[in-house]
């Protein structure tokens, strides 16, 4: 009989249990420590320290404008040989589709129905556009309105749409973005470009809407104009309104990790870069370059040997595997390939260098361009001494120690005055010099304006077929093993999936 | 006969239907200096709000024969077994933001036989020598993942060099992809303009990761209490993508690389007009495609092997043993395990070492501790 109420309260118990648990299955099935969702703004800072460049983007773009280069074969392969490394041509697509736009999606998703939040989704929005903006400029098409939708839409497989039909929205999205901008709602000061600033942000907006503008001069001068015309008034107003990341020991830049991690001894100043500035005489050479004279291997690399004096830099000519440098080398009398000039890695590429995303001095050479074109009032020169000396002054920010002195500015304008005959090389010419350490915008004004005329990289194994320059980066492996049927559709309508395939505004 | 019908979800982690938020470590300083939290949400798996349970379906018909006083037995087994909503995760586009997404793949069938046949060939009151033999075969197609469409895939794991594992509709499952050779219509190797090899057009599938016959054979001898047996094993009917081997080719260390080492390595083939290839590419360039071209033909193998797993030797000294003493039985074993690898078709590596071990990355190598063998004695006292 004891067994008996034992066994009958066990199957209540049991019953008693069925019950309850069917009750609070949906607290059972909420995981109360993690959290889903955070202020918008801390996801806006997560996406705008994902704009600093890979480490990879030295294989590539910083190589193809012939800034640094390196010998060395295997993971470095790329720019040096103008050979088709896959591992190193998707980087750009990996970082900033998995971080930047997969956290600026999330931020204009979760403003949506936020209007004190407007501004910060207006900040998104710019964000975003540059993103976009600097991968189409790389692949030509990609997945742009189905792209970086996995979360909110579940798009796991996005369609590609055409650099043609991209370029018109992202104009769209940043005069959008800029007009939508207005005083009122949460100060956004936890932002850390420029802590809220809407004046700034606007200033930015419109900078982007001079450089957009300005990449279709090619394909479609009149759609230029009217964008870069409409846009100019707004624009950067001094160095103050860089676009720039301050990296720190954290978040570190990408080109500096990398050169002062396993790449140390490996990248080194392009000659064509080296001697264009000691030409001219130019005073950032002294401020971006160092030599350790008479390295004969990386470990000899040492302070004590060191130069940063403008005569004494000597440039990597492009087209040598490290077998090949080594002549070279010893013809110019150098003890070794680790003797050739270097992008100072205490200074200009430190770990925590910042990085030039946008800047003043490159908008007013956009500027003097469009101005030589009649299509925005002013005088060339003016736009042209005005982004020469701009650059010069922003060099101090990179490190105290390459602040050029005002007087050699001056004395580097009066022996290098803006030449109108030659403006539009002069021009981009110094844009060039202006964009150093910004691979990616290096490399897409170098293909619109053909500026500065580089010899083409001799290395005797490329894989270029036609062209003299890499003119795109190659699509993700994983895209054509994961998203096949989309991707083999934009091959289809682009062209080759090689690096001769030129995108839709670099018209021949 | 049996039939049986069983769901899981145990793949899944709790909560996989959510995205769940943090703050980075470290802060980072707006333009006034104050520091600022960052973050975002973690993982890099989509969630996928639509997932099911998966099933699996078995019907396996069993034989258990005993003949001639129990000195021959055979135990054999077929089957056959549907899975349904397998939960895997697959690869999708990095331009989704996300790596990969949970999903019910479909369905896929596992048809095998199993065996095993134990003979007692001597069996007299000084000696005994009993074989038996075990093996199965065993054979899994996915029939169908979102849709039945042949050759519609997903990623289920990448190497960590270049190479994948894909689930392929109508082939068998853990098809080990990646780019091979490019050939024309006639057959013949394409290479470019350099003299180097082009890479296929789209992926290559290049076989199953999974074996299909596995088994063993032991024989086993006893004379006077002198025992002696070895074990002979196999796995046959696989592939693998050798991470060593990548890294040996790519670095001039394989010995496919020493031809044209001076002069360059003029490939057999044809170049993109069709013509005879004559032109020599470094040896280096040439080999490098491997990993630059991410290129892998040259480092797939055949992951088969016969090895002699087991010998043992041993003897019964309990007769030894003077009565009075409270031991019931002492037996010394000498075993030898895994004496040797009678065949193989992987250079420089044993085909069962890996690197690391995951239901993903089944059949992609990458260099691991090599195996070893091993020589003890083992005393064997019963009290």
């Amino acid at each position: 009989m004891k067994n008996l109420i034992i066994n009958y309260s066990v199957i209540l118990l049991m019953l008693l249990f069925t019950a309850s648990c069917d009750k609070g299955f949906d607290e059972l099935n909420t995981n109360e420590v993690d959290p889903t969702s955070i202020d918008p703004a801390f996801i806006l800072n997560n996406a705008s320290l994902g704009l600093s460049h890979p480490g990879g983007s030295l294989v590539y773009d910083i190589g193809i404008v012939q800034y640094i280069v390196s010998p060395n074969s295997g993971v470095l392969t790329g720019a040096n040989f103008n050979q088709d490394n896959r591992n190193s041509t998707e980087g750009m697509w990996v970082d900033y589709y998995r971080t930047v736009i997969k956290h600026t999606r999330d931020v204009i998703a979760r403003t949506e129905d936020l209007p004190e939040r407007n501004n910060l989704r207006q900040m998104a929005r710019i964000v975003q556009a540059y993103a976009f903006m600097v991968l189409t400029d790389a692949y030509g098409d990609i997945p742009y309105l189905e792209g970086g939708k996995g979360f909110t839409d579940q798009l796991v497989l996005p369609k590609y749409d055409t650099q043609q039909s991209i370029y018109p929205d992202l104009i769209k999205e940043l005069r959008e973005a800029v007009s939508s901008l207005t005083a009122g709602g949460k100060s956004e000061t936890s932002e850390v470009f420029y802590g809220g600033d809407l004046e700034k942000w606007k200033r930015l907006g419109n900078s982007l809407l001079v450089r957009a503008g300005m990449r279709l001069s090619k394909v479609d001068p009149a759609q230029a104009q009217q964008i870069v015309s409409a846009a100019a008034a707004g624009i950067m107003q001094s160095n103050a309104d860089n676009w720039v990341i301050k990296h720190d020991n954290n978040y570190r830049n990408g080109y500096g990790a990398t050169l002062n991690g396993t790449e140390a001894n490996n990248y080194y100043l392009v000659s064509s870069f080296v001697d264009f500035l000691k030409n001219s005489n130019d005073p950032r050479l002294s401020a971006i370059a160092l030599r350790y004279v008479g390295a004969k291997s990386g470990p000899e690399q040492k302070v004590d040997i060191a130069s940063r004096e403008a005569s004494v830099q000597v440039g990597m000519p492009m087209g040598h595997d490290n077998n090949s440098i080594q002549g070279v080398a010893s013809n110019l009398g150098l003890a070794s390939f680790y003797d050739f000039s270097q992008a100072d890695r205490s200074r200009v590429c430190k770990v925590d260098a910042p990085l030039f995303l946008v800047t003043y001095a490159q908008t007013q050479l956009l500027l003097a361009e469009a101005a030589m074109r009649g299509w925005v009032s002013g005088a060339a020169d003016t736009y042209y001494m005005n982004g020469v000396r701009a650059h010069m002054e922003q060099m101090a920010d990179f490190d105290a120690r390459s602040e050029i002195a005002a007087e050699d500015v001056d004395a580097y304008l009066a022996a290098n005055p803006f030449d109108g005959g030659n403006g539009m090389q002069q021009i981009n010419d110094q844009y060039w010099v202006a964009s150093f350490l910004n691979g990616p915008e290096a490399w897409a004004n170098f293909r619109r304006s053909g500026y500065p005329q580089l010899a083409p990289n001799p290395f005797p194994s490329q894989d270029l077929s036609g062209e003299q320059f890499i003119r795109r980066m190659t699509y993700p492996s994983a895209e054509l093993g994961v998203n096949t049927a989309n991707v083999n559709e934009a091959i289809a309508r682009q062209g080759p999936d090689i690096l001769d395939t030129r995108v839709w505004w670099d018209k021949k | 006969m049996a039939y049986a019908e069983v769901g899981s979800d145990t793949d899944v982690s709790p909560y996989s239907d959510v995205l769940f938020y943090g703050i980075n470590a470290n802060l980072f300083a707006n333009p006034s200096g104050a520091l600022q939290p960052v973050g975002g949400s973690s993982g890099s798996q989509l969630p996928n709000p639509t997932l099911k349970p998966m099933r699996t379906s078995e019907t396996e018909i069993g034989l258990d024969l005993r003949m001639f006083n129990n000195r021959v037995r055979l135990d054999l087994a077929v089957y056959n077994k549907i899975t349904q909503d397998q939960i895997v995760s697959a690869t999708i586009s990095d331009a989704s933001s996300f790596v990969n997404t949970l999903i019910n793949s479909g369905e896929s069938r596992n048809q095998g036989i199993e065996m095993l046949l134990d003979l007692d060939i001597v069996k007299t009151n000084n000696l005994t020598w009993n074989f038996v033999v075990n093996g199965s075969y065993n054979k899994t197609k996915v029939l169908s993942l979102l849709t039945d469409e042949p050759g519609e895939n997903i990623r289920v794991g990448s190497h960590v060099f270049n190479g994948f594992l894909h689930h392929v509709v109508g082939e068998e499952l853990g098809q080990l992809t990646g780019f091979g050779y490019r050939f024309d219509a006639q057959g013949r190797q394409i290479f470019g303009g350099n003299g180097v090899p082009l890479r296929s057009t789209s992926l290559v599938y290049f076989g199953s990761a999974l074996p299909k016959w596995v088994g063993g054979f032991t024989n086993g001898f006893n004379y006077k209490g002198v025992n002696f047996s070895f074990l002979i094993d196999f796995k046959l009917g696989h592939k693998m993508m050798s991470g060593t081997n990548f890294n040996a080719v790519r670095h001039g260390l394989h010995k496919i690389t020493l031809p044209g080492r001076n002069g360059g390595v003029v490939g057999v083939g044809v170049n993109e007009q069709g013509e005879t290839n004559t032109v020599a590419a470094g040896a280096q360039t040439y080999w490098e495609v491997v990993r630059s071209q991410q290129l892998v033909e040259p480092i797939v193998y055949d992951a088969g092997y016969w090895r002699l797993r087991q010998i043992t030797l041993g003897y019964d000294l309990t007769k030894l043993i003077p009565s009075g003493l409270p031991v019931t039985s002492v037996v010394l074993n000498i075993v030898a395990n895994n004496v040797a690898l009678l065949k193989k078709w992987v250079p420089n590596i044993d085909p069962e070492t890996f690197g690391f071990s995951s239901d993903n990355v089944v059949g992609l190598e990458s260099t691991g501790v090599p195996s070893t063998r091993s020589l003890g004695f083992n005393l064997n006292v019963k009290f």
